[in-house]
C-alpha cells in the first residue's frame, strides 16, 4: 500500500505516476493493468473525505491480510506473565488494552478461557460465525462452515482429532458456543521450549487455529 | 437502558424453553428443552429479538453462559462424561428447573 498525504489533488498524479514502467494506453483499464491504482485511489478519495482516518483504514486492511493475530500478542504476554493470564481472564478489555491490544467499544465484548492440564476449551458459533474481528482478523473458511458449527457442538473430540488435536478422555473438554453478544478466544497451552524461544518464533505458532481452540501450539504436547 | 431484572442466580439448574417462536432468536434449537446451570451472569444487553428488526431492544434481557453436561444434550455422546457445553442465553429463555 502506498503512503498517502490526504490530499485529492495528489489522487490523479498518484494514478499517473505510480508505475512509470507500465505506461497507461487509452485501451487499458484501470482494473485490469494497475488495481493497486484503484485501491489508492479509493483509499485517498475515503479518507480525504473523513468517514476513516489513515490509520484507521490501515489498520482495517492488516485485519484482512494472513498474518499474526493481534490476540497472539494477547497470549504471549499471558505466557510470560501469570499475572497478566489472571487480569486477562478477569477483565480481558482492561488486558487486551493493557497489552496494546484495545477492543474498539464499538465492537462486541470478549472473553478469554485458558487451557489448563485438566481442561480444553473449544468455541464454535452455530448459529453464524461470531468471533472478534478487531482481535482475529478475518476467521479462517472452516469456522465458517455449516460442518464445523453443526459438529464441534456434537461431537467435539472428534472434530478436534480431525484437526490433529487429540484431547486425552482424562482432560475435561469444554465447548463454548458464541452465538449470543460475547465473542470468545481460548488462551492455548505454552509450548515446552517458551522459556528459550523469541517472542518473534512463539508469536508464527499462536495461531487462529489455536486460538479457536481446535490445534496446540507446535511444541506443546500432553504429559 | 431499562431491563428486565435477573431472574435466575449463579449455581441455579434452568431449562431452556421448547418454544419455536417465529423470528430472529439468539437460541439454538440442540439447547431448547435442555437442562443447564448458571455458571456467569455476564450482564444486560439489547434484546436481539427486536434488534433484529431495527426496534431499540428495550427492555434489556440479563444474558447468562449456562453450561449443559454433553450427555445432557446428546444421548450417543462419545467423549468423557466430565465434557460440557457453555452457551450465552438471555433470561426469557429460561425457566427455574
Amino acid at each position: 500500500m502506498k503512503p498517502i498525504h490526504g490530499d485529492t489533488e495528489g489522487t490523479t498524479n498518484a494514478m499517473n505516476t505510480a508505475h512509470p514502467h507500465q505506461p497507461r494506453s487509452a485501451e487499458s483499464g484501470i482494473l485490469q493493468d494497475n488495481p493497486d491504482d484503484l485501491a489508492h485511489a479509493v483509499r485517498t478519495l475515503v479518507v480525504a473525505s473523513g468517514l476513516i482516518s489513515d490509520d484507521e483504514f490501515e489498520r482495517a486492511v492488516a485485519l484482512r491480510v494472513p498474518g499474526i493475530p493481534p490476540a497472539a500478542h494477547v497470549v504471549l504476554k499471558a505466557w510470560r506473565d501469570p499475572d497478566f493470564t489472571a487480569r486477562l481472564l478477569a477483565d480481558p478489555h482492561g488486558a487486551c488494552a493493557e497489552a496494546g491490544y484495545p477492543v474498539p467499544p464499538t465492537a462486541p465484548r470478549v472473553g478469554f478461557f485458558a487451557n489448563t492440564p485438566g481442561t480444553h476449551h473449544v468455541v464454535v458459533c452455530t448459529l453464524c460465525s461470531c468471533h472478534s474481528r478487531p482481535l482475529l482478523g478475518v476467521p479462517p473458511a472452516w469456522y465458517k462452515t455449516h460442518e464445523y458449527r453443526a459438529r464441534t457442538v456434537r461431537e467435539p473430540r472428534a472434530v478436534l482429532a480431525e484437526f490433529g488435536t487429540t484431547i486425552p478422555e482424562h482432560v475435561t473438554v469444554r465447548v463454548h458456543d458464541a452465538s449470543a453478544d460475547l465473542r470468545y478466544l481460548v488462551v492455548p497451552r505454552a509450548p515446552a521450549d517458551l522459556a528459550t524461544s523469541s517472542d518473534a518464533d512463539l508469536l508464527g505458532r499462536i495461531t487462529a487455529e489455536s486460538l479457536f481452540g481446535v490445534r496446540h501450539v507446535e511444541g506443546f504436547s500432553h504429559q | 437502558m431499562t431491563t428486565t431484572a435477573a431472574q435466575h442466580a449463579i449455581g441455579d439448574h434452568v431449562r431452556v424453553r421448547r418454544a419455536f417462536p417465529p423470528g430472529h432468536f439468539r437460541t439454538p434449537a440442540y439447547v431448547r428443552g435442555r437442562t443447564g446451570v448458571i455458571v456467569t451472569i455476564i450482564g444486560t444487553f439489547p434484546d436481539p429479538e427486536e434488534l433484529a428488526y431495527g426496534r431499540d431492544g428495550l427492555p434489556g434481557r440479563t444474558l447468562y453462559r449456562v453450561r449443559f453436561n454433553q450427555t445432557d444434550l446428546w444421548t450417543d455422546y462419545t467423549g468423557s462424561r466430565a465434557d460440557t457445553l457453555d452457551i450465552d442465553l438471555y433470561d426469557h429463555w429460561l425457566d427455574a428447573a
